[in-house]
């Protein structure tokens, strides 16, 4: 292979997944900018005139509101998630290899499971004559069935779950690669079992907790099936309103619209905890040192 | 800080990692665990610090039985063989790190820390990160780490290994010449004899668990008491046979090829009838001997290598293969073919049981 094919050939093998990008993502990303800043008349969208309305109309009430509930849903499950990852993944990463290997795959067996049979599952749990409403009136501790399905709770579970490996797989990779000399070299010079975790354990792996919680974040912002199916109606997230505006009113500027502002949200908020964790790395322990 | 170790024992599994070591380090003292890999020196030295719990045994500090207290409660402190430096911390806070745990006052720490830093030679490199100096500075983050906390003892496991060869040399004196400056007991564990023998006050040569041998450098090279201290120490001329006699500090061992060799022996030595070695170190065999080299034999020269400071000839007696070094003079080595006669002192060759 001569000097000029070899420079070459990297592209040459990216062109194919830059070409199916570019047609099936980055086009139609494109036409849907273009398309929120268009008017929308009752004959459908307006491609003469160019207009804010789409924008000004996510302020009503209406739709501020399912903004609000999806930011604050996904901040919620990404929070639960993060409290509940971390001691599976200390657990799970001090076991011997093969122990990990199974314990990973038991985790992971929600994710090889349809979104829509998951969340018909969890019907059968949540409803109000489901298991659990069974077993609490059994118990006598309830008389009335406790609403754990059609509203936010319902959602904030079904998330949990589908997606709790987003933050449990890169907390294990850190934590096991923590080289166990540093939690015996903090031991050595006198730290308890909490400082060695909250001095070394914790901070190494402070950086990958923060990756999974942002994945884990853009997935409950862009979720769709589980938040329509446990949520109902009532309990409506941007993408599936977002799918009932383009599709069913087909006010396609407004949908875009809505695209648009939970996509840059959605970035704005990776980026800036991006720059926390970067900071976090540069803090010192003895400010002393200053 | 004396610290004593009381028939130590430690198994994994099948494997006795340590199995039943005693003895006793003095306050101040550079002693070193010497041996092969899986001879269980890293083993006995997490023992100490308390990464490791013994089956049995007791490691007593300063009269104070510290077998059961726990890692952070131990006043010795550990320089890992990769320095376990904490990479998210700047080389001030990984070595403030233990003060910050004892409490010590932040004043105390800054200064605490600089002259630290400054008896590793490390002063103005406190706001770097681990990543961003060099191996030789790592291993001193390291030493500076452990040894800012005062602690009674000292323990080193493989410090110089990651170095290369120059670095590592340089570093053993500097090591040397810290320990005796800050009078701190030291444990070193190490493979490389070298290092052991330039740095230390004692040895302890370790085999499979057990102690093999104790004693001064001096004393392990020149007189090792077991076949495998004799071997691991360096190189030897070996005169495998059964011990005939013992009188006055001599015995005689008759190989089955008929020769009759002699060595120095002291009284605990393998009596008559016993299978044994005698043993003696190239170095003291000698060309042409002088009249008190009273071991003598006939060889012809297989090989010589010119080495520098030294010539290493190989020659063969009957059955036996000699090792010489022989100092380089202004005469030319004998010629390989060459008849040559070698010679060494009864004194300079010791008898050990067949292994």
């Amino acid at each position: 292979m001569n000097a000029g094919a070899r420079r070459w050939l990297p592209f040459l093998l990216l062109l194919p997944l830059t070409a199916v990008l570019c047609v099936g993502f980055l086009l139609p990303l494109i036409q849907s900018v273009e398309n929120s800043f268009h008017g929308f008349s009752p004959r459908g969208i307006d491609r003469s005139t160019w207009t804010l309305a789409a924008y000004t109309k996510l302020f009503d009430p209406f739709y501020a509101g399912v903004f609000g509930r999806t930011l604050r849903i996904s901040l919620i499950i990404s929070a639960i998630t993060a409290v509940l990852a971390y001691p599976v993944a200390l657990y799970v990463a001090q076991l011997r290899g093969r122990a990990q290997a199974f314990l990973l795959l038991v985790y992971m067996s929600p994710w090889l499971i349809n979104v829509v049979v998951k969340a018909f599952g969890w019907t059968l749990l949540l409803g109000p004559r489901g298991t659990i409403n069974t077993i609490l009136r059994t118990l006598g501790l309830t008389d009335a069935p406790v609403p754990l399905m059609f509203n936010e709770t319902g959602v904030i579970i079904g998330l949990i779950h589908g997606h709790f490996i987003f933050v449990l797989l890169p907390l294990w990779a850190a934590l096991a690669g923590i080289d166990p000399n540093l939690r015996w070299a903090a031991g050595n010079l006198g730290a308890r079992p909490w400082e060695i975790f909250r001095r070394v354990t914790l901070p190494l792996s402070l950086p990958a907790l923060m990756a999974g919680v942002i994945i884990n974040f853009t997935m409950n912002m862009a979720a769709f099936a589980t938040p329509a199916l446990l949520g109902g109606t009532r309990v409506q997230v941007v993408s599936f309103l977002a799918y009932e505006v383009n599709l069913v009113d087909l006010n396609w500027p407004l949908g875009a619209a809505m695209s648009m502002v939970l996509l840059v949200a959605t970035l704005v908020l990776v980026v800036l905890s991006q720059r926390i964790v970067a900071s976090g790395r540069r803090r010192v322990m003895f400010e002393g040192a200053r | 800080m004396a610290l004593e170790l009381r028939d130590l024992r430690k198994r994994f599994g099948d494997v006795a990692a340590i199995d039943g070591v005693a003895l006793r380090i003095e306050d101040g003292e550079f002693f070193s665990l010497l041996g092969p890999s899986g001879c269980g020196k890293t083993t006995i030295l997490r023992t100490i610090a308390g990464i490791v719990t013994p089956d049995a045994g007791a490691v007593v500090l300063g009269g104070a039985d510290i077998t059961r207290r726990p890692l952070h409660a131990r006043d010795v402190t550990l320089v890992f063989q990769n320095y376990a430096l904490f990479p998210h911390l700047t080389v001030f806070d990984n070595v403030a790190f233990g003060l910050v745990m004892r409490r010590v006052a932040r004043a105390e720490i800054r200064t605490r820390v600089e002259e630290a830093l400054a008896l590793v030679r490390l002063a103005g490199l406190g706001q770097r990160y681990p990543a961003q100096v060099s191996g030789g500075q790592q291993q001193r983050v390291a030493l500076a780490r452990a040894l800012v906390v005062r602690p009674s003892v000292l323990l080193l496991d493989e410090p110089l290994s990651n170095l290369d060869a120059r670095l590592r040399d340089e570093m053993r004196g500097e090591l040397r010449e810290i320990q005796r400056r800050v009078g701190i007991t030291t444990i070193l564990v190490t493979h490389d004899i070298h290092e052991a023998f330039a740095m230390s006050d004692r040895i302890a040569v370790l085999d499979r668990g057990r102690v093999e041998q104790i004693g001064t450098p001096t004393e392990i090279y020149q007189r090792p008491r077991t076949r495998f201290v004799a071997t691991f120490s360096g190189q030897m001329n070996e005169f495998d046979g059964v011990v005939e006699a013992v009188a006055d500090g001599r015995a005689s061992v008759a190989t089955p090829a008929g020769r009759r060799v002699a060595a120095a022996v002291t009284d605990d030595a393998p009596g008559p009838g016993a299978r044994a070695s005698v043993m003696v170190r190239p170095e003291r065999v000698r060309l042409d001997p002088p009249a008190d080299a009273d071991q003598r034999l006939d060889a012809i020269v297989e090989s010589v290598t010119y080495l520098g400071g030294s010539i290493r000839m190989v020659a063969r007696a009957g059955g036996d293969r000699l090792l010489a070094d022989l100092p380089t003079g202004d005469a030319p080595p004998p010629a390989p073919g060459a008849r040559v006669v070698l010679g060494w002192r009864t004194a300079d060759a010791v008898l050990v049981a067949a292994g």
